[in-house]
């Protein structure tokens, strides 16, 4: 038996040494190796529950602008019911008229987180000049508790379609709004978040964080939520900093799909000890981003009462 | 030297250069991705993905080629090397994932630690010839 135990051996020894054979097999493992390395972060984070005791914040991102003004604070309410930790909104104002209908509406929605104490998160856009964001801030910098300068801008527009900011542009931008919101002197956590497209131009992640308190990530399709460990890790090692998910949805009109890519998205971020997940969008006119008034909104409550803090 | 201590010797060669390599990198990724953005970024994948299975590579058959008294190479020297660099951080991302190691010094250590494992599969990876290829 151990003779023919050996011969066995003795014969696989010899085909696996030919150099055809040899070389099969060590691609094949190349092979392997390459898919442990894209799918088991994925799999590890999302197969087991890790980090139950630590904080997770769920935020989401309401686009006020386009509900009446008699709804915001409904809808506030609606939010800070659900569970909900942070409020995510877009810059709306109108410098030019005081009592203009957005800046009653952007009065009411603070009037209602202030009632209710939740974080509001600012978007300043790209494009945003100095004079209006200090207006805002000087009228409503007090309410907000996180500031997100610039959205994306290693992926952003300049001055057309396709025409990508130089990375000049993005750092002389970069600094002109931080210039103006730090004179401010206001009390808030400053961050950009950044899509997927920063491994490609990582020295903007690099360069910006330094005066940043920790940087976003945005994460679209089921694919990059797969690969998003990875993207967590490298962002998180290139910058120093730590990460928030700030812009995490799905734009489709089954509510079940839906559901189930969200859930699976905070059960992830919560495994890897990340500080907070944020979710576009609470509505959503243009496209079916929103979860109001879906199944989605009721089972991401559930998920907040039984996970997050 | 018995073939134990040779694969030992081999595996810790081959780990201690990947170590070496793999701190490096890690400590100047910051510069390659600020210097002249994207050329920095291009040369750091250069140096990840080609130079460094190429120095892997090399090193292994001349340590194959030395130690067994052998000629030539069975499996190319960059595949070779790319397939080690690839076994070598395969194991260190399980590692890092599972149990939440830094690489250094933790995850190195283990890595020099499985030195003779890695020197069989550094073997089994490639191979020289025992008469004259030409």
């Amino acid at each position: 038996m151990s003779k023919l135990a050996s011969n066995l051996f003795q014969g696989l020894v010899r085909f696996t040494n030919k150099s055809l054979v040899k070389n099969l097999i060590v691609i094949t493992l190349c092979v392997l190796f390459f898919f442990i390395q894209i799918f088991y972060p994925y799999n590890f984070y999302a197969s087991a529950h890790r980090n139950t005791d630590s904080d997770f914040q769920v935020g989401i991102h309401y686009v006020y602008e386009q509900d009446n003004l008699s709804m915001i604070y409904g809808q506030v309410t609606q939010i800070y019911e659900l569970g909900f930790k942070v409020i995510r909104i877009n810059f709306q104002c109108n410098p030019l008229v005081y009592d203009d209908q957005i800046n009653q509406k952007t009065d009411m929605l603070f009037s209602a987180t202030s009632h209710y104490g939740l974080a509001v998160a600012l978007v300043i856009p790209n494009d945003e000049t100095s004079a209006n964001v200090n207006y805002y801030l000087g009228r409503w910098g007090g309410n907000l508790t996180y500031v997100q300068i610039m959205n994306e801008p290693e992926t952003s527009s300049s001055w057309d379609v396709g025409a990508l900011f130089t990375d000049d542009e993005i750092i002389s931008t970069f600094n002109n709004l931080y210039a103006t919101v730090e004179s401010h002197n206001l009390n808030v956590q400053l961050y950009t978040n950044f899509g997927i497209g920063f491994v490609l131009r990582s020295n903007i992640p690099i360069d910006l964080s330094q005066k940043l308190n920790f940087v976003g990530l945005d994460i679209y399709m089921n694919s990059f939520l797969v690969l998003s460990p990875l993207f967590i890790q490298n962002l998180q090692q290139i910058t120093h900093k730590d990460v928030v998910i700030t812009e995490f949805g799905m734009s489709t009109a089954d509510s079940a799909a839906q559901t189930n890519y969200i859930i699976s998205g905070l059960n992830l971020f919560k495994s890897m000890g990340l500080k907070g997940c944020w979710i576009v969008y609470w509505n959503s006119d243009l496209d079916n981003y929103g979860i109001r008034g879906t199944p989605t909104a009721t089972a991401v409550g559930d998920w907040i009462a039984q996970n997050a803090k | 030297m018995r073939l134990v201590e040779k694969l030992f010797i081999q595996g810790l060669i081959v780990v201690v250069i990947l170590i070496v390599i793999q701190a490096w990198l890690s400590s100047v990724q910051g510069s390659f991705m600020n210097y002249l953005p994207p050329i920095g970024f291009a040369i750091l994948l250069a140096v990840t993905y080609f130079v460094q299975p190429l120095i892997v590579g090399a090193t292994n058959i001349a340590l194959i080629n030395s130690m067994h008294k052998t000629r030539g190479w069975q499996v190319g020297i960059w595949l070779n090397g790319l397939f080690l660099f690839l076994a070598f951080t395969t194991l260190n991302l399980v590692l890092k994932i599972t149990f939440s190691l830094p690489f250094l010094p933790t995850i190195a250590v283990i890595d020099l630690l499985l030195s003779f494992p890695f020197g069989c599969l550094a073997r089994f990876s490639n191979g020289g010839w025992t008469k004259p290829i030409d």
